[in-house]
């Protein structure tokens, strides 16, 4: 310790006055106060006496009492976490994961402590100032932040007014529109929202296909978009690719079985265009170019065919490969060709067992001792004479040379050894799974991308099966909400769900007549559902009543594969009955837990052409979201904190989660449930107070303004008591055991016990739920031979649809990305952020501390340098559409020729209040428009026109 | 030095600008760099051997009684103006006193059982002083005590800076200087330049008592 | 023989070696950059006035400039002899500012849609860095891009340098368990640890003028719940535990298996938060033609970082994930899954704090 100087060292080592000076003086009777003894110094020596200060912490750690608690936001994905919400002086402390799911397998990974970022700072969220406190009313220009604090009673008698006007008049209750958005749940508020536009037969627009999450080559290939395993299903994958997902972002709090499958041997290979946050714990990172992955997929299809290494027996068992098609003009040799009368949904094979075609099984997917043949060229006596047909392998093989890795390379980019390597690790792998989200549904040729993902898991057998399968859209929930939402009113509950069933048994009973399985049965009734009007898709309605049809509807502007309009195939799609046309002007609009003026593609022009026309845009949300912002009247919810309900889930997250109330809703905010009480009490009090008896609904019939008794059953479950309300749900449903509101408020959660084959959407899933063991989808299939809901009753690759002939995609193809937008240079993509679930977090001020607190497009270093683009620089992104400020992120993880703008920036957070989404024009693609093709008709969430905003042309430039 | 009783009140005693004080005689004491080898710290020790600091080569002490208060007047060089602590690197110009509490107290920072009392003054709290005991370096604890109020300007490359505060502590305590009517007392001052980082034992500080009489 | 320094403190005695020493490991090749223990240590330590702008965990990308920024260059620790490096104080703008937001003006203000949301810093600047500015950037070129996520505390060091740089002895490691804490009350805001501390983990207190920084979460420990950062991991990365427990998880990766490495070693402080070093993709052609011979992250970066033994530690990872991925038992891998939570990953701090 040498250069450290004692005091004495010091001393003796310096000299002079100074020195001198630091002899004590020799006291003569000074000042100081000595009469008192000198303070008693504690030790110097820190480590006993400093422990007091210690205390403060410890004292910080403190509160008042804890209840569970999750996020009604629909982060899908990676939804479903169960918190513990802490509670002080009445207000939301903090909140921290439970982490008290089970281990369900000692040799699994368990589920905890789930949960992320976002979830770990609502409690600051939920007090910040973007929360909405009290009933606000419009005084300003619409979204300049000008508002007259109103009582409820106020706002809920004008709103009522408003919307009595609107139903009675010619316009009708379709004028009455309802959003759900992405913050619903599937308890009080899911079911508020269903049970208001049952009573008032409103229509609530179809979120799903508008945002693009309707897995629309998954829906035509499986004949369903629900089917996924669980999150630890992937413990048993020995090769796992991230293809169409970037899931380190989007699903934190599944992420680490993805690693730990790494950890336990698993192959991870992603494949991306840049390199991205789950590129970094891959094994191998396989750079595509953007919008080419149909190319890719088609060409590892290619090779596992030519190659030989295909599995056999479950292309022959699963799909329309073995199905015979006739080659003179590639559709399916049908019954109705062989037999006057035949059927148009059965279809033949050829056995080489018994060496003669065959029509394929349709109520089982069991072969027996058959052995479709899958090459070969057969002739066939049909009604219209001597027929060549053969399989649909046959062509597809044929279809496939276009795509050998050669040729492959020109359009993705990606090498012919690194194709053929991908096509044997797929089928040599034990067990391969494919995360995939709702990205590649997004594309405009998305519907290809995932055919050709799902044709390479087809063809090597990797479905099905403990640790194999491919991530189509996750659902699982509680399963009574279906039946309840719709249920009427004028009996109790239970009385009027067995009256529901009564209804419905002579469908079921022709469904079965027909051979359906329950899922095929169930889609039927969602068809007729959707048929009914009760959930229009959004884009249909935009692009019909919200004057965007020369937006979604101008595709020819930018398709140049197209020989006739958008127009023409709309026409034709709705006269067809293929698809709705909402007729009804709009007037009111209820946006309740989502934000269209975020959502919608190019947003800022529907805000223009379709808020001057609304008499009434009404916000049920508690923060200030866009569409808040610029509505006539703002409704303060309760926040996720302050309320009873159950949410939406999934099998990534095999539990049914729950909120409650851990304090009391701040201010005059009120759970949704309650708000939506009240807005029919307000209507029937009205009508009544108007001397209104009655309107007509959408289909001509008389129905009284009772609507709050309809609603609440007759009173039995009104604004005071939801958690009966909830406790009724989970004792209806099917899958959460012996479950009820008390047990599920303490616990927090309750996992999955059964499907709930109740629920439209579970059934997809199409597998049983076992205590110990994870989820793999589509056992029912693989395991109990039970056909696929499609047309063919297999997974099917061939899609003889009129629309897909006329576009060339009767087999899956890889199509170019046209000029969406434009002919400029760059790439423009999206996806989910880590920093926000959709625009719910985007302006938290820790989440926005930690990013850049402003939207950025990420550029590649190349193309950056090639604008004189310095990383920080403000630049406009613009195209043929429109242009947006933002701030440039130079990566140099980021492909040139691409730029990434993360998704839901709030318009608010931009200059001139324009984002990245006001440059997608969003235009529909014609084969979306499809249907009466069995499974190919549109249902709730499902087979309707979905976005197209990935890939879309733009260019940047540096704002000097 | 005689600390002079004057019969004005409270609000002139602690106004450096105040005629009274233009009458007072001041002390010119000199100060001198604290050794960097005497930094309490390996660390600051080689951070600052060879750094200037502790600049500050005197203080013109000036001080004054009326008939309830005590106040005195520094004045140094400070060319820069540093009261703000915004950023980290922020460290506000300084001043302080240092009072024996007993009569073995030495003069930096007192020592065991001989500590000594501190009137430290800092121009981001330019109205008020602490009231801080130590008895070593690196001991020093803020006392809960009686208020020395302060009040300071800088003005042609100087700070000008009046603590005051009454004779007798309407509080009393251990740890805090009491003055009587009549009384010798010393004390030793320290000036501390902001815009240098100087903060703690980065300091220029007075090497000898400065002996004062109180005027009864 | 301890020395002790001028104000009676010893430097390198007994009082500064507990019994039994916390430590942390971070696996990075589960790391997921979610900043979740960055939020949950902000959610339960510095929400107060004066801590807007702290974050005691951060999450950086690698390659990168850090937090603060430019850390890994600003000095600090000791050098191969002893002796103490000099550094300087890392500014709120280099650390990042706790940025304001005009969200009434834009909500309330009634000033029309020509206002948005702009974030300000606390001098009133548009702000041009922050805690994670530099995010999913990285280095190398496409497509040898790299990149991975570095989260870091307080290293709660054996031979911390913020401790000896004190003037005020404020700052002190505990006995029992090696955590080193800033008595605040103690501490007078003169920010010498800030300077001296090598990984820059101390922040100033602007409205209460003390130094503060990561608790190691205490009180949680003392009643045997993980720290915030650790418990809330959904990366389930952060393994907590002594170092001298044979049977825990942290000896097992630092001692037995020795993959477990300290970051920046040369730093001389002796931190106490370990890493597993990253694994990435091999590099690859413009058309995605790997090669294995060339690793993705340079050698030399993570050698910069973690030290020598890198290269041994990458090749023992893949060795026992192959031997699992052939059906072969491997404990070090077992030991990283973490099948069953929190028993595997802090066996000694499995409490639910729900439940105190």
């Amino acid at each position: 310790m040498a250069m450290v100087m004692t005091r004495r060292a010091f001393l003796l080592g310096t000299g002079g006055a100074l020195a001198l000076s630091m002899v004590l003086l020799k006291c003569k009777k000074t000042g100081v106060a000595t009469d008192r003894p000198a303070v008693p110094y504690a030790e110097r020596v820190p480590d006993v006496r400093y422990r007091g200060f210690e205390d403060v912490y410890r004292n910080q750690w403190q509160w008042d009492s804890v209840a569970k608690g999750t996020h009604f936001v629909n982060c899908w994905y990676q939804r479903g976490c169960n918190w513990n919400v802490y509670v002080k002086d009445g207000l939301v402390w903090r909140e921290e994961q439970s982490g008290t799911y089970d281990q369900i397998d000692p040799k699994i990974p368990d589920y905890n402590p789930r949960g992320c970022q976002k979830g770990a700072c609502y409690s600051e969220r939920m007090y910040d100032e973007s929360r909405l406190r009290h009933p606000l009313q419009r005084v300003g220009e619409r979204g300049a932040g000008q508002w007259k604090r109103v009582s409820w009673d106020d706002a809920l008698s004008d709103i009522a007014d408003k919307t009595i006007d609107a139903m009675i008049s010619s316009d009708g209750p379709g004028s009455v529109i309802w959003d759900q958005g992405t913050a619903q749940t599937n308890g009080g508020a899911g079911i508020a929202m269903m049970r208001t536009s049952l009573v008032l037969d409103t229509p609530v627009l179809d979120v799903n296909t508008e945002i693009g999450d309707h897995r629309p080559g998954a829906a035509v290939t499986l004949g369903k978009m629900v089917f996924c395993s669980s999150s630890d299903d992937l413990f048993f994958s020995d090769l796992i690719f991230i293809w169409g997902g970037n899931p380190i972002y989007t699903q934190i709090p599944n992420a680490h079985f993805i690693t730990e499958a790494r950890y336990n041997g698993a192959r991870v290979i992603t494949i991306a265009p840049d390199y991205s946050a789950s590129s970094i714990h891959a094994d191998q990172w396989v750079p595509v170019k953007v919008a080419s992955d149909a190319a890719l997929g088609l060409a590892m299809a290619h090779v596992m065919i030519e190659d030989g290494i295909y599995n056999r027996k479950f292309i022959q068992e699963q799909t329309d490969l073995p199905l015979l098609v006739r080659v003179d003009n590639g559709r399916f040799l049908r019954e109705s060709d062989l037999k006057p009368g035949g059927a148009e949904d059965r279809f033949y094979f050829y056995d080489q067992v018994a060496k003669g075609i065959e029509l394929a099984p349709q109520k089982t997917l069991a072969l027996d001792n058959r052995d479709p043949a899958l090459e070969g060229e057969f002739d066939v006596q049909t009604t219209s004479g001597m027929l060549k047909v053969t399989p649909v392998f046959t062509r597809l093989r044929q279809h496939l040379r276009q795509y050998a890795p050669e040729e492959a390379m020109a359009v993705c980019g990606v090498a012919p050894e690194t194709i053929r390597g991908l096509a044997h690790d797929l089928a040599k792998a034990r067990a391969a799974t494919c995360i995939t989200q709702s990205n590649f549904s997004k594309f405009y040729h998305g519907i290809e991308m995932e055919r050709a993902q799902i044709l390479c898991f087809a063809l090597a057998g990797q479905m099905g099966r403990k640790g194999a399968g491919y991530m189509s859209f996750p659902y699982l929930s509680i399963d009574a909400v279906d039946g309840l939402a719709v249920a009427t009113g004028k009996r109790p509950p239970k009385l009027a769900l067995a009256a529901l069933g009564l209804k419905m048994a002579p469908e079921l009973l022709k469904a079965k007549f027909k051979g359906y399985t329950t899922e095929m049965t169930t889609f039927e009734l969602g068809r007729q559902e959707y048929r009914h009007g009760a959930f229009p898709a959004s884009l249909l309605w935009l692009y019909h009543q919200g004057g965007m049809e020369d937006t979604y509807g101008r595709t020819e502007k930018w398709d140049p594969a197209m020989k006739r309009p958008l127009d023409s195939y709309m026409k034709e799609a709705v006269a067809k009955g293929w698809q709705m046309k909402p007729s009804d002007r709009p007037r009111i609009f209820f946006e309740a837990g989502g934000n269209i003026l975020r959502r919608f593609r190019a947003f800022d022009k529907v805000a223009d052409r379709l808020l001057p026309a609304l008499d009434l845009l009404v916000t049920i949300d508690w923060r200030m979201s866009n569409t808040a912002l610029n509505s006539d009247y703002v409704l303060p919810a309760a926040a996720w904190y302050e309320k009873d309900d159950i949410t939406w889930a999934t099998p990534l997250s095999p539990f049914s989660q729950v909120i409650t109330r851990a304090a009391e809703p701040i201010a005059e905010a009120k759970p949704d449930w309650e708000i939506h009480c009240l807005i029919l009490k307000a209507i029937q009090r009205r009508a009544g107070e108007r001397g209104i008896k009655s309107f007509k609904d959408r289909h001509g019939v008389e129905r009284p303004f009772d609507v709050y008794d309809e609603f609440t059953f007759g009173g039995r479950y009104t604004e005071n008591n939801v958690t009966e309300l909830l406790d009724l749900l989970l004792e209806l449903s099917t899958n959460v055991g012996d479950a009820n509101w008390e047990k599920i408020r303490k616990k927090g959660f309750q996992r999955f016990t059964a499907l709930g084959e109740n629920s439209y959407m579970n059934i997809g899933n199409a597998t049983d739920v076992k205590e110990n063991e994870p989820i793999t989808a589509g056992l029912w299939h693989t395991e109990k031979k039970m056909p696929w809901p499609t047309l063919t009753r297999r997974m099917q690759f061939c899609i003889d649809h009129p629309f897909y002939e006329e576009l060339g995609e009767v087999l899956p193809v890889h199509k170019d990305q046209p000029n969406i937008g434009g002919d400029y240079p760059l790439y423009l993509t999206g996806g989910h952020t880590r920093w926000s679930i959709h625009s719910t977090w985007r302006d938290q001020c820790h989440m926005q501390q930690l990013n850049r607190g402003q939207p950025v497009i990420y550029i590649s270093v190349e193309d950056a340098a090639a604008r004189g683009i310095q990383d920080g620089d403000q630049v406009r992104l613009f195209n043929d559409i429109s242009s947006a400020e933002l701030m440039a992120k130079v990566a140099p993880a980021h492909r040139p020729g691409q730029v990434t703008v993360y998704h839901a920036w709030e318009p608010f957070m931009a200059k001139g209040r324009t984002t990245y989404t006001s440059v997608t024009p969003n235009p529909i693609n014609p084969l979306q428009l499809a249907g009466g093709y069995f499974h190919i008709q549109p249902r709730p969430a499902e087979f309707a026109p979905g976005s197209t905003d990935r890939a879309t042309k733009v260019q940047i430039e540096k704002i000097h | 030095m005689l600390i002079k009783r004057v019969d004005v009140d409270a609000a002139q005693l602690g106004d450096p600008d105040a005629a009274v004080w233009s009458a007072a005689k001041a002390a010119a004491v000199s100060l001198v760099q604290a050794p960097a080898a005497m930094q309490p710290t390996k660390y600051i020790a080689a951070k600052w051997q060879d750094k200037p600091y502790g600049q500050v080569k005197a203080l013109a002490v000036k001080a004054l009684r009326n008939a309830g208060q005590i106040a005195f007047r520094l004045e140094w060089q400070a060319k820069t103006k540093n009261d703000r602590r915004i950023e980290n690197t922020d460290f506000p110009d300084a001043v302080a006193m240092l009072f024996p509490l007993s009569e073995q107290s030495p003069l930096i920072m007192g020592g065991d059982g001989a500590p000594v009392s501190l009137w430290y003054w800092r121009a981001d709290h330019p109205n008020r002083a602490r009231n801080d005991v130590a008895s070593g370096i690196g001991t020093s604890q803020v006392l809960d005590a009686e208020a020395v109020a302060a009040q300071a300007k800088h003005e042609d490359g100087r700070w000008t800076v009046v603590m005051r505060r009454v004779l007798r502590s309407t509080k009393p305590m251990d740890g805090i200087v009491e003055f009587t009517g009549g009384q010798a007392l010393r004390a030793t001052f320290a000036v501390w330049d902001g815009g240098n980082l100087e903060r703690a034992g980065i300091k220029a500080f007075s090497p000898s008592w400065l002996e004062m009489n109180l005027e009864a | 023989m301890n020395e002790k320094n001028v104000i009676g403190r010893e430097l390198e005695g007994k009082l500064h070696q507990p019994t039994r020493q916390l430590a942390m490991v971070f696996d990075l090749n589960k790391c997921l950059g979610c900043h979740t223990c960055a939020i949950s240590c902000k959610r339960q330590w510095t929400r107060d006035e004066g801590m807007e702008q702290q974050w005691w965990a951060v999450v950086n990308t690698q390659p990168g400039m850090g937090t603060p920024k430019n850390w890994e260059h600003l000095g600090g620790g000791w050098d191969a002899k002893g002796e103490p490096r000099a550094s300087k104080i890392p500014t709120r703008d280099e650390f990042g500012d706790a940025w304001k937001f005009n969200k009434d003006e834009v909500f309330q203000g009634g000033k029309g849609t020509v206002t948005y949301l702009k974030p300000v810093t606390t001098k009133g600047e548009a702000p041009d860095w922050g805690p994670n500015w530099d995010e999913d950037e990285g280095g190398g070129e496409y497509p040898n891009s790299h990149f991975f996520y570095l989260p870091r505390i307080c290293n709660h060091c054996t031979h911390p340098a913020c401790l000896e740089a004190c003037p005020r002895g404020a700052i002190y490691k505990r006995a029992d368990d090696g955590i080193v804490l800033i008595n605040d009350k103690q501490c007078k805001g003169f920010r010498f640890c800030m300077e001296a501390c090598p990984y820059k983990r101390i922040y100033y207190n602007h409205v209460r003028d003390v130094g503060q920084k990561c608790i190691f979460c205490f009180p949680r420990v003392e009643k045997g719940v993980a720290p915030a950062c650790a418990r809330q991991c959904p990366g389930r990365l952060r393994f907590v535990g002594y170092l001298d427990d044979e049977n825990g998880p942290i000896h097992k990766l630092v001692h037995k298996w020795k993959v477990a490495l300290p970051l920046h070693q040369e730093y001389g402080t002796q931190p106490n938060v370990y890493y597993v070093p990253p694994l990435a993709p091999p590099s690859v052609d413009m058309h995605g033609r790997a090669d294995p011979s060339r690793p993705r992250i340079p050698l030399e970066y993570l050698e910069g970082l973690f030290g020598p033994r890198v290269r041994e530690v990458l090749a023992l990872l893949e060795a026992e994930k192959t031997k699992k991925a052939r059906g072969q038992p491997s404990e070090l891998m077992d030991l990283l899954i973490v099948y069953k939570w929190p028993n595997d990953i802090f066996p000694d701090f499995v409490r639910d704090p729900a439940e105190l």
